[in-house]
């Protein structure tokens, strides 16, 4: 159990770092890299409501950083 | 903005359009509000369950599914609908209980498979509604989803907030849901429950970082709470000491934890973007689980696109599972589903996609999953026989208005 | 089904035109407003417009601008980065010292006068505050406010339920929707050197605009002078005769346009290509090129 929740934090930490940033302040002439549609949290919300639905039916695991809609009787 | 000297060349990439585009779209008025439409078709099967991990000694088939996924976003002026309906055909054989080969001599967990092929069909509907309100950007959802034997009727609100002259963003949601199961009989199910139902509740909140001009990293964590029926009324438990087989019998709550994070780096000099995603989850059913996902977004020339990626997983079980019971335990609980069992499992993807002139965007793609034993973080002593693997291929159409 | 109809006036300098397909004239009168609305905020003659406010603070404390103009100095901030410095809203003060007019090519100690006043790296721009730190500079939204117009005019004649119809101001031109029937608008290309077009561009949607050294230049003793300034040297570029750029904004068609004119006959088409966008050129032998369909 501890071994996995110290392997659950190290992820993220490992993350940021290989990020090997500071926050830099980004002005809004020098936000054309982060417009880019591939460059989205979601680029493809159709691809990604599918792969939900998939995982979410198959796995025990779900949820993150957006809402889940009603469940399935998926067996 | 200050600087010392004149810029004198243009970026080493030369000029970039997505800066200009980006710039003009902060101004008033200049977003062009385009309507979107999205066909998605695609074919998932999953792989026979081989003999040797059945009951009976035979390769069975399992489920297929076809499903067909619109999407329509519309703008309104500042505000937008978008709309999402999935329409699927569902067919095969599901696991049913699990049991040992040979109760006495062989203790080897394999699978036994429902008896009858289910056909079924899913329709789902989801629509939102997004609208700026006091400097937010609200969402607001309604869902409702339809089987021969499950309805859920799903709703909520989300967020997202920029404060002035900061660099991150904030976001957040609350969603409920109502589920209610009327299973049918049938040849594996002579008795099943006639009806049960269940409330979910979910929340998030979330925190995205402009880190440079190169990198966004946003983390959040989620919670969920399901509070009901939340057994599977089509399966059993195989006890040893009899009653040989029980029903399915899970607790009648399960809270949900997850902490996730998502990285996306612009990589400028050949024009790829590379996306790091991971997760952890935890419930009080005791399950652990880790996700990890790699995509690589390459931007080809004459507007395609490739993306292959990466997909790692990894579960512990639920304190209540087990392949099967030697006899039943004191609480009552009960379950051999592979969904609780502990594994591991990983997904190679690939999508390919192409803009065409007058907006038409075509593509496809393929992926490849497979559920493991080997694949988990935590050595996994009995590996269920049912966990499951399979092939998706999808093909997709898109046109913009 | 309604009339198609054109709405004429003069505004920003030149001849404006609605061409639009609807009932009753509420959509063009709107339309017109929008574009005296932004005429008047940004003129550089008018001693309330913000442009005024701000060039007569040069050398003395910051002016805080609103949402509207913050914006447009991002963008103008971005197309000074993108074009390496060469698009630059601070060179107007070249104006001092040329005289399209009155056709008179000014002596270099002129120009070099000027030159410290020009740069758009000078200037502090901390939204929403904007410093020009020395008496004598300016800023004016000349090389991208019409064209800003035409893409407001545009989202205005939309909101009013337009589907057909084009906004052209003085040349740059911002498609609204195709003809009532599908078929797309025949945009001309004005012709650099004659009367009429050099070539016809069909468009459904999005936007047009063009650059060349036939507005208000001049040839004097053998040599053409245009009005396109190169702001590191203060004298007019030469190598290209006219640009035209496709883009969903005719804000960027435009911006497009300007830098590959101020980039030249050689770095000029290499820029067009790494940006992406559809193109129209024309050099100085009259010789067309580009990736544009044209008919």
């Amino acid at each position: 159990m501890k071994r996995t929740i110290l392997g659950a934090m190290t992820v993220p930490l490992a993350l940021v770092c290989s990020a090997c940033v500071t926050i830099e302040p980004v002005q809004p002439w020098q936000r054309g890299d982060l417009a880019r549609a591939e460059m989205a949290f979601e680029p493809d919300p159709v691809q990604a409501a599918y792969r939900r639905h998939v995982e979410f039916s198959k796995e025990a695991a779900s949820g993150g950083a957006t809402l889940s809609g009603g469940g399935c009787g998926c067996n | 903005m200050k600087n010392d000297e004149r810029r004198t060349r243009p970026a080493a990439a030369g000029p970039s359009l997505s800066a200009l585009t980006a710039a003009a779209l902060a101004l008033p008025g200049l977003a062009q509000a385009q309507v979107e439409t999205d066909l998605l078709y695609s074919r998932y099967e999953e792989a026979d369950l081989p003999g040797s991990r059945e009951a009976n000694g035979q390769d069975s088939e399992r489920y297929e599914i076809d499903t067909y996924l619109f999407r329509l976003a519309a703008p309104l002026g500042d505000q937008a609908f978008v709309a999402n309906v999935t329409y699927e055909t569902l067919s095969g054989a599901s696991p049913w209980y699990v049991q040992p080969r040979q109760p006495g001599v062989d203790d080897t967990p394999v699978q036994v498979m429902s008896g009858a092929s289910i056909r079924e069909q899913r329709t789902d509907v989801q629509l939102s509604w997004a609208l700026p309100l006091a400097g937010i950007d609200w969402g607001v959802t309604l869902g409702y989803s339809t089987e021969d034997d499950y309805r859920a009727t799903s709703g909520g609100i989300e967020f997202e907030y920029t404060p002035q002259g900061v660099a991150h963003t904030i976001s957040g949601g609350i969603g409920y849901s109502y589920d209610k199961i009327e299973p049918e009989r049938g040849a594996s199910s002579p008795d099943v429950i006639a009806e049960a139902d269940k409330d979910s509740l979910s929340a998030f909140a979330g925190v995205s970082w402009v880190l440079n001009a190169k990198t966004v990293l946003q983390t959040a964590i989620s919670y969920g709470l399901h509070d009901g029926f939340l057994s599977d009324p089509y399966k059993r438990a195989y006890v040893a000491d009899g009653p040989t087989l029980v029903a399915d019998s899970r607790p009648g709550e399960r809270e949900q934890f997850t902490v996730s994070a998502r990285l996306r780096r612009y990589l400028s000099g050949i024009g790829a973007a590379l996306h790091a995603d991971y997760r952890f989850y935890r419930d009080d059913w005791d399950i652990e689980a880790h996700t990890l996902e790699l995509a690589w977004h390459q931007m080809l020339a004459e507007s395609w696109r490739l993306t292959p990626s990466l997909r790692w997983y990894s579960q512990s079980q639920a304190s209540f599972y087990a392949p099967y019971y030697q006899s039943l335990r004191s609480d009552g609980l009960a379950s051999s589903d592979y969904r609780l069992s502990p594994y591991g499992a990983v997904a190679v993807r690939v999508d390919l996609r192409k803009a065409l002139p007058g907006d038409w965007e075509i593509g496809g793609g393929a992926e490849w999953y497979e559920a493991d034993g080997s694949y988990a973080i935590d050595t996994v002593e009995v590996e269920n026989p049912g966990l499951v693997e399979f092939l998706i291929l999808n093909l997709r159409l898109g046109k913009r208005f | 089904m309604p009339p198609l109809r054109v709405h004429r006036f003069t505004a920003l300098g030149g001849p404006c035109a609605l061409h639009v397909q609807a009932d009753g004239d509420e959509a063009v009168r709107a339309g017109e407003a929008e574009v005296l609305r932004i005429e008047t905020k940004y003129s550089r003659y008018r001693d309330d417009s913000i442009v005024s406010r701000i060039n007569t603070a040069a050398g003395t404390e910051a002016v805080e601008v609103d949402d509207e103009t913050a914006a447009l100095l991002d963008y103008a901030a971005t197309a000074y980065e993108q074009s390496g410095g060469l698009f630059d809203i601070t060179s107007g003060v070249l104006r001092r010292a040329w005289d399209f007019k009155a056709q008179r090519v000014p002596a270099q100690a002129e120009i070099d006068a000027l030159l410290p006043l020009i740069g758009w790296h000078r200037v502090t721009w901390s939204r929403p505050y904007l410093r020009l730190p020395q008496a004598g500079m300016q800023i004016d939204f000349g090389g991208f406010g019409k064209e800003y117009a035409a893409d407001r005019v545009a989202a205005v004649l939309a909101a009013h339920g337009v589907r057909h119809g084009l906004v052209d101001l003085s040349g740059d031109i911002h498609v609204v929707g195709p003809h009532a029937d599908g078929s797309p608008w025949q945009i001309g290309v004005q012709h650099p050197r004659a009367g009429g077009a050099i070539a016809t561009v069909p468009l459904v949607r999005g936007a047009i605009a063009s650059s060349g050294d036939y507005e208000r230049g001049f040839v004097r003793d053998g040599r053409r002078y245009s009005h396109i300034l190169d702001p590191r040297s203060g004298w007019p570029v030469d190598g290209l005769a006219a640009v035209s750029v496709l883009a969903d904004q005719c804000l960027i068609a435009g911006t497009a346009a300007t830098c590959a004119m101020l980039l030249g006959a050689e770095r000029g088409p290499a820029w067009l290509a790494a940006l992406g966008l559809p193109y129209l050129i024309v050099d100085a032998q009259l010789r067309l090129g580009g990736s544009i369909a044209r008919s």
